[in-house]
């Protein structure tokens, strides 16, 4: 019971000041898109849309480009929203998220997610100017929902007209110490603009649960993900398909209330197959046990510093399959992240460090991949 | 009692307070894998009883994961965790990869970057106290390969080593064996290999005041095979190492270091004809300084002169490039980089001998300290003589202490 007093304080210290961007997601080695199974963050909520009810009353900005380019690191997208309560609900609006669109690979040429088969072409409408709105409410057991919209077109006389649609879903709650979610890409095409009948289909799924024992989570999620791409009109149709399949668990020690070290073990299995519209499949699998650290400490009343180191321990393989197999380990898999977060009350700005030139902090470029959010 | 307490503060500063970076070991002009005289969380992979001192840390060592050696230039991601669990003390650390490794497997490459080096290491630590001594044991792991449909392009290797430790009130005794060290590829036309043997490093220390006087002696044999050199030839690493230190707690956060010691270092390739030598002297006088400028602040430094300083090398790098070489021009570059840039290098020929040249060098270092972490790195590296604030740090560690 102690234990849980101390560490639902910390959880409660860390949310009422929490942090919440993609930078400080990268910097403690966890997912930036959905965020993280057993370190809370509002990006959770994109993972387990019932979050909206741990985060609520602030505003939440990520510095970056407006591009049609993945969103990624070291060129980060333009997005942000705002988050609020409303007696025992909560709701939200978010713009830009384009996690899981995957505009790279509507670019001409672009490969699948094996990287052996075409699944773009140009003039594909991208998917772009998205729209996720929230909604949850506690009663005991937290819910939440997340619908995702996008919808964009371009017509040019003369050509067939280019049109994109999205539409997700996400659900969620948490109860107690059990999370589960569901998040849905119930369509996302591109049609035509590159030819008559041209189509890029991407949907998507992920499934999610974890489980509080103490200072230990319990975790698992199964992500499956495939894209369509047809030509033209009559053309066969090529798919590419990925299935992340990850279970793990994790312990946080709590070292104060404004300092905490987290270690995670983890499999993940990594399976991608990119089928032809004639020929053989080409298959990519990789099987790790990759191992976390983390830490993340108040290093004083206006900063906050994080870092983490992981590597791939004992199992570490990729292969790939076609007419023949070629199996090998993933070189480099060490990596190290930074960040900071730069307190001035209520409001944060994140980001991340030592990403610019490896190795060094950089005073000319202090902070990459910035977040601002207030608390109000 | 007063002995225990010279030797800890010999050894470096107070453990709840101390800094633990390859930056600071630099620039205290220390070696980064064998740092004998001053303590610091790089001392675990010489001797693992240091384990003890680093209890309740994470070490986080910022850089690229690539598969270049790690120098201050482009240092490599590495870092790890130590933590008390009962009376023992446990720990884990990613991608420490030896460069003295790399440099041997180079040696054994007719074709540049053909022979997987050493990757994704793991270590593994433990450590404890007994027998009024600190013990620690360490174990080092890597295995990566590529498998072809065609197997005569099949690469792999392979690493193995055991790191034993024991620290005692004024002295100190440290074993690390390389059990397996291999690296090979079938890849045609030039099919290469590298066996190691066993590989051995000993020393030991005594503390007498604040002086501490050290020997050493590492030694790692192989056999290797490429297309320059199809039938195997024997070749070999040692290096010796005698030498003092003396350390002055100045009061106030301020450490004054000498040192002096002796350090030979010999690399032999027994090739059938004209077999390869190379021979590295070196005496040199290090004397360095750390001190906490105020709460936030640490500084350090050091000069670094060679009293004495030669490398010898014959046959390494003949003037005929191709069969009548014994090496990959970027291995002759390598041992030229890391055993000094010299005439001995510089023209090819079957043996010439000569001074290092330009050995006095200096480096400096800071560490920014917010309470139980530390921000630790070189200073000064980007621009000679020139103090930065676009790069105010290079080679950045990062450690928390929890």
């Amino acid at each position: 019971m102690k234990k849980q007093i101390v560490i639902a304080t910390g959880l409660a210290v860390l949310s009422t000041s929490a942090y919440a961007t993609k930078a400080r997601m990268d910097a403690l080695g966890q997912d930036s898109d959905q965020g993280s199974f057993y370190i809370q963050d509002t990006r959770n909520i994109f993972r387990n849309a019932a979050h909206v009810n741990t985060f609520k009353n602030y505003v939440a900005t990520e510095w970056g480009t407006s591009n049609n380019d993945d969103d990624s690191t070291t060129a980060p997208h333009a997005e942000g929203g705002f988050f609020r309560e409303m007696g025992s609900f909560a709701y939200g609006v978010y713009f830009g998220n384009e996690a899981g669109a995957n505009n790279d690979r509507r670019d001409g040429g672009s490969l699948g997610y094996a990287g052996a088969v075409t699944v773009g072409a140009a003039n594909f409408v991208y998917h772009d100017n998205a729209l996720d709105l929230f909604f949850g409410g506690d009663m005991g057991v937290q819910w939440g929902a997340r619908l995702h919209y996008a919808s964009n077109n371009n017509e040019v006389s003369g050509s067939p007209k280019a049109e994109q649609s999205a539409l997700g879903l996400g659900l969620g709650i948490v109860m107690g110490d059990l999370e589960a979610s569901a998040n849905l890409g119930l369509s996302d095409e591109s049609k035509e603009g590159a030819a008559a009948g041209a189509k890029f289909d991407n949907t998507g799924m992920d499934v999610n649960l974890s489980y509080g024992l103490g200072d230990m989570t319990v975790f698992a999620g199964y992500d499956a993900d495939t894209i369509k791409y047809v030509s033209g009109t009559g053309a066969a149709e090529v798919k590419s398909e990925r299935t992340t399949l990850e279970a793990g668990v994790a312990k946080t020690h709590e070292v104060s209330s404004t300092a905490r070290v987290t270690a995670a073990l983890s499999y993940k299995n990594v399976k991608s197959t990119d089928t032809p519209a004639t020929g053989t499949a080409t298959e990519v699998t990789t099987n790790q046990l990759p191992l976390w650290l983390t830490y993340e400490a108040e290093a004083n009343s206006w900063l906050t510093l994080r870092g983490s180191v992981g590597q791939a321990v004992i199992v570490n393989t990729e292969e790939t399959k076609t007419a023949t197999t070629d199996k090998k380990t993933q070189p480099n898999q060490t990596a190290v992240n930074a960040g900071a977060t730069l307190s001035f009350g209520k409001l944060k700005v994140d980001g991340s460090i030592g990403t610019t030139t490896a190795g060094r902090l950089n005073l000319d470029t202090v902070m990459t991949r910035v977040g601002v959010h207030y608390w109000f | 009692m007063k002995k225990t307490l010279i030797a800890a503060s010999l050894l470096g500063l107070a453990s709840g307070s101390a800094f633990a970076s390859k930056a600071r070991l630099t620039a205290l002009g220390q070696n980064t894998d064998d740092n004998f005289y001053v303590k610091d969380s790089r001392s675990v992979f010489y001797n693992a009883a240091y384990v003890n001192h680093f209890a309740n840390m994470m070490i986080t060592e910022w850089g690229a994961d690539s598969s270049s050696l790690d120098t201050s230039g482009s240092p490599k991601a590495e870092g790890g965790a130590f933590k008390t669990a009962g009376n023992m003390t446990y720990g884990v650390y990613f991608g420490n990869e030896s460069n003295t490794g790399a440099l041997v497997r180079l040696a054994a490459e007719s074709t540049d970057n053909d022979l997987l080096k050493a990757d994704n290491v793991l270590n593994l630590f433990v450590a404890g106290d007994a027998w009024n001594m600190k013990w620690g044991a360490g174990f080092l792991y890597s295995n990566n390969k590529e498998e072809y449909a065609t197997p005569t392009n099949d690469k792999e290797e392979s690493n193995m080593a055991v790191r034993l430790g024991a620290i005692g009130s004024n002295w100190e005794g440290f074993a690390n064996v390389s059990l397996k060290g291999e690296s090979k590829t079938k890849e045609s036309p030039n099919p290469q290999e590298f066996n190691g043997d066993l590989g051995l490093h000993v020393g030991g220390a005594y503390l007498m005041g604040d002086n501490k006087f050290v020997v050493s002696y590492k030694t790692l044999s192989w056999k290797q095979k490429n297309a320059l050199h199809t039938t195997e030839v024997e070749g070999s690493y040692s290096l010796i190492h005698a030498g003092f230190g003396n350390t002055k707690d100045l009061g106030s956060g301020t450490t004054i270091l000498t040192q002096l010691y002796y350090e030979g270092t010999t690399v032999e390739g027994k090739f059938t004809s004209n077999p390869a030598e190379l021979k590295h002297m070196v005496v040199p006088v290090t004397v360095g300084f750390e001190t906490k400028a105020n709460d936030w602040l640490t500084w350090r430094g050091s000069v670094k002169h060679n009293l004495l300083g030669t490398v010898e090398q014959k046959n390494i790098l003949r003037a005929t490039a191709g069969a009548d070489q014994n090496v990959t021009n970027t291995f002759a570059g390598t041992l030229a980089n890391v055993f000094g840039t010299d005439a001995a290098f510089d023209t090819a020929g079957s043996t010439k001998k000569g001074t290092l040249t330009n050995k006095t060098t200096v480096a400096g270092g800071a560490s920014l300290v917010f309470g139980k972490m530390s921000v630790d790195g070189s200073i000064g590296t980007t621009t000679t003589g020139g103090l930065n604030f676009n790069t105010l740090l290079t080679r950045v560690g990062v450690n928390y202490w929890f």
